[in-house]
């Protein structure tokens, strides 16, 4: 057969294209693959999957939200608002977290719904402890201050609320026993670990404890009969994102009034007393000028109590990174990103990104102070800055280092096949496919063919090397003397050239027996090889050579010429008995081995 | 000699190997009720359970002429009949056999009417407060009374269902149930009248009596047991075991459809001439390489 490999090369391809529409087919059918949406009916495993993983998930994270409790109640105790702050933010994304699930599991009833209810309710009585944790530090703060003795505004307004702190912190420490005993009851029908949870409670009772025993101001009961509204700030100097309490109490007490709060005229806050008359908020400053501003508590026709606040100026760094880059809707530019910082991160604050001194782009940055915009470019050099310009914010402006880039030509891209036809697809991938094959089978059969033109190791192979031979002898001998057409001569040289035993007994005159005998033997074995499409036949030994044909007609005479072959070639033999059985043993295999061929 | 033929051994099972998975793959489709189709949305589960003794594929209604006592299953059909095939369907019911129509899509009614049933098969979006795996389409229905397909006191979880009027009704919804007769477009619509839907009805039609269940989805492997509670299986093995000759209609239904490579390969299986010429070409190939010394 001319071409062996060819059957197999087909049969390959098929399957390779059989494999192309396998991986796009359904043979392999995963729930968590569909994402069909049919008619006429859900997959039924998908849901089961969905709603036992769910299951898997709910109960450790119940446990989370109980155990989480723990250290938000420790840093109250600690007297450590930030960290309480912090620890109550990040309960609060477990408790969201496990809120979804329970709206995606629609479990919204019995038990569940009342776990969940409580510890709602304990996540809001964590902020108000937070808050009364405050503004406790800030009584104590006033209390401290140098004017406190003489200001009877002041100490009428530190024990009026410091009197609510305690009454407020008593009535939140109950709320939370009361649903801490059903969240209890809950837990352990669910077998949860509720040890840290009991912890909880303890640390909750220790610190109502420790409040109840603290001292309160006491104050002139007759300036509690007053018409008027008081106002305390604190601090009373703030920074860039510093909180400013704002409280005070309106007398005479019993009624609650609306109390509305303003800086410079401006609207800031809106409150409402208690019957005690106490009123609390706070505010952060933010787009606040730098300077002394005024702020101003008013309720009815009360003349508005006022304090002034001087807010101070902080430096700002503004920072600049730059990456060239291209995309598809902008074309080439550069990727810049950077943050502006003061005492805190800068939210939301305007940032120019300016780039070689002719143009410029706006955006802001995000809640980390940080921001991000590509800024489109041609190919070429360019300088970029970014620039903070405070405006409102008590903060002093800054810009950022210039920085150089290189924005290079846009890169070359191949077509998007994905989301063309899926049988343009699939056909674009068969045929990468079948070309990367053959051109894998095209190299290998060449590799085999060629070998590397620099080794100098390389040995000719056999049949080239025997023709290349032959015909060189041909040639010399045509050269000497070519014998005239129909001598005796010219019959001789193409016997010696035609036929086996011609050239034998030529070389026996020339090279001796035990050569001839290896030549007449290689040029069989060549013939056999041949016919078992096995190039590498002299690698074999001559009784190997004569076991792969012991399935062919001439098995029996080729082994037999082999054994008188081992005899001449490798025993040495140079006797005329075994000569004339070589030469009859040779004429047999030649005559079999070429009439099997034939 | 050996590592020759080892060589080609190793080649021809490789690919024989290959050849066999891609056959395999090229004979199975993902067309939805198709019971070549072995995912979630086939019906191949189910019509593996037929006995192929007692079962007969009818590809035209001009092959129920001749039965008695036979029962015809129509899973999901998606094709208008004609008056002149309507009417093959009437005889063969009103010569006293059962036909069972399982559809949620409305083609079915074409059927109906045909057949002289009153039963109407209403699309809408079915939903219940009664539901398994925490979704409200699929629903629990209940038998109303004694039927040869489920038992009395069990209850069935059905798929997207539709809703029946007219007949006698076998299976009904629970109360806390509602139809949505002007679905969203992604059918995911809740709304409606609260009340019991009927999703399986029966009418005798002279001699022969005929089954409309509101919900071919039943058949799917994907439902075919939700769980312990639910006689989902016993419903398919009562239908699949029915007393009397069973015929599975490939005419109109949509667990026929196979399309492409799989249809001829759907063909040929289903023909014994086929499959003794192919045997035959495989042999004389064989013969060939081997005589060829191939392999």
């Amino acid at each position: 057969m001319k071409f062996p490999w060819l059957p197999v090369l087909v049969l390959g391809c098929i399957v390779l294209g059989g494999f192309a529409v396998f991986a796009t087919g359904p043979l392999l059918y995963g729930v968590e693959m569909d994402h069909a949406v049919s008619v006429f009916h859900k997959n039924p495993a998908e849901l089961t999957r969905m709603a036992t993983s769910s299951m898997t998930e709910l109960v450790p994270l119940m446990q989370a939200v109980i155990d989480d409790q723990h250290p938000i109640v420790v840093d109250l105790q600690l007297n450590d608002p930030d960290a309480a702050q912090r620890d109550l933010t990040k309960y609060r994304l477990r408790y969201a977290s496990l809120q979804n699930m329970v709206d995606k599991l629609d479990m919204n009833d019995g038990e569940i719904r009342s776990f969940m209810n409580s510890t709602q309710d304990q996540v809001d009585i964590f902020a108000d402890l937070l808050t009364q944790a405050t503004l406790s530090d800030t009584l104590k703060t006033i209390g401290e201050r140098r004017e406190y003795k003489n200001d009877q505004d002041m100490q009428v307004s530190v024990a009026s609320q410091s009197a609510a702190y305690k009454n407020a912190v008593l009535m939140l420490s109950t709320r939370y026993l009361s649903g801490h005993e059903n969240i209890m009851n809950i837990s352990t029908k669910l077998d949860l670990d509720t040890r840290r949870y009991q912890e909880t409670r303890v640390e909750i009772q220790k610190f109502v404890e420790t409040m109840e025993s603290a001292e309160v101001p006491t104050s002139d009961p007759a300036s509690l009969r007053e018409s008027r509204i008081r106002l305390l700030i604190e601090p009373e100097q703030v920074m860039y994102r510093d909180t400013v309490q704002v409280f005070g109490v309106a007398t005479p007490e019993g009624v609650r009034r609306v109390v509305s709060v303003r800086i410079d005229n401006s609207s800031l806050k809106t409150t409402s007393t208690d019957l005690k008359g106490n009123y609390l908020t706070n505010f952060t400053v933010e787009n606040i000028r730098a300077g002394d501003h005024t702020i101003l508590a008013g309720t009815g026709n009360l003349t508005p109590a006022k304090q002034i606040l001087r807010v101070m100026k902080v430096g700002s760094v503004t920072t600049l990174t730059v990456k060239p880059g291209h995309l598809p809707a902008l074309g080439t530019g550069a990727h810049c990103s950077g943050s502006v910082m003061a005492n805190h991160p800068v939210q939301n604050a305007p940032v120019k990104i300016l780039f070689d001194g002719e143009g410029s782009i706006d955006t802001r940055t995000g809640e980390d102070g940080n921001y991000q915009v590509f800024v489109p470019l041609s190919p070429g050099n360019h300088k970029l800055q970014a620039e903070f310009s405070s405006g409102d914010y008590p903060l002093i402006p800054s810009v950022s280092k210039e920085v150089a880039i290189v924005v290079p030509p846009p890169p070359l891209r191949l077509p998007d096949i994905s989301s063309s036809n899926p049988l343009f697809a699939s056909g674009i991938v068969a045929l990468v496919l079948l070309g990367a094959g053959s051109a894998g089978f095209w190299y290998f059969r060449r590799s085999k063919r060629a070998p590397p033109a620099d080794t100098e190791s390389f040995t000719e192979p056999a049949d080239a090397l025997r023709i290349r031979e032959k015909l060189e002898e041909i040639l010399k001998e045509t050269e000497r003397d070519f014998p005239p057409a129909g001598s005796e001569q010219e019959a001789e040289l193409y016997h010696a050239i035609n036929t086996l035993l011609g050239q034998y007994e030529r070389c026996l005159r020339e090279q001796g027996l035990s050569e001839a005998a290896r030549q007449v033997y290689l040029t069989l074995a060549e013939r056999i090889a041949t016919r078992f499409h096995f190039p590498a036949y002299r690698t074999l030994t001559a009784r190997e050579m004569s076991k792969i044909c012991n399935a062919e007609n001439y098995a029996g005479i080729f082994y037999r010429f082999v054994g008188i072959y081992e005899t001449i070639r490798y025993g040495g033999s140079k006797s005329e008995k075994d000569r004339k059985e070589f030469e009859e043993e040779l004429l047999k295999a030649d005559t079999e081995i070429r009439s099997d061929q034939h | 000699m050996t590592s020759i033929r080892s060589y080609a051994w190793i080649t021809i099972a490789l690919l024989l190997a290959s050849s066999l998975i891609l056959l395999f793959h090229l004979s199975t489709t993902n067309d939805e009720f198709s019971r070549y189709n072995v995912g979630w949305n086939g019906t191949s589960s189910f019509f593996s359970t037929l006995d192929r003794h007692t079962t007969t594929d009818v590809i035209d209604p001009s092959g129920l002429a001749g039965y008695d006592n036979a029962t015809l299953v129509i899973i999901a059909p998606d094709y208008e009949m004609t008056p002149a095939e309507g009417a093959l369907y009437r005889d063969y019911v009103l010569r006293g056999n059962t036909l069972l129509l399982a559809d949620d899509s409305g083609s079915g009614n074409t059927l109906l009417r045909s057949l002289g049933s009153t039963i109407v098969i209403r699309q809408g979006n079915l939903t219940s407060v009664d539901q398994a795996y925490t979704d409200a389409h699929l629903i629990v229905v209940t038998p109303v009374r004694v039927a040869r397909f489920f038992p009395m006191g069990s209850s069935l979880v059905l798929n997207r269902a539709a809703t029946l009027t007219g007949g006698e009704p076998l299976l009904t919804t629970t109360i806390f149930s509602r139809m949505d007769e002007n679905p969203d477009k992604e059918q995911r619509s809740v709304a409606g009248v609260w009340g019991r839907y009927t999703v399986m009805a029966e009418e005798k039609i002279g001699n022969g009596t005929v089954y409309v269940l509101s919900d071919p989805s039943i058949f799917i492997n994907g439902m075919k047991d939700p769980g312990a509670p639910y006689a989902n299986g016993f419903f398919l093995h009562e239908i699949a075991h029915t007393p009397g000759p069973l015929l599975i209609d490939s005419f109109s239904s949509r667990t026929g459809r196979v399309d492409g490579v799989g249809e001829i390969i759907q063909l040929v299986r289903s023909n014994d001439t086929y499959q003794v010429m192919i045997a035959a070409l495989l042999m004389t190939g064989i013969v060939i390489a081997w005589n060829r010394r191939i392999i």
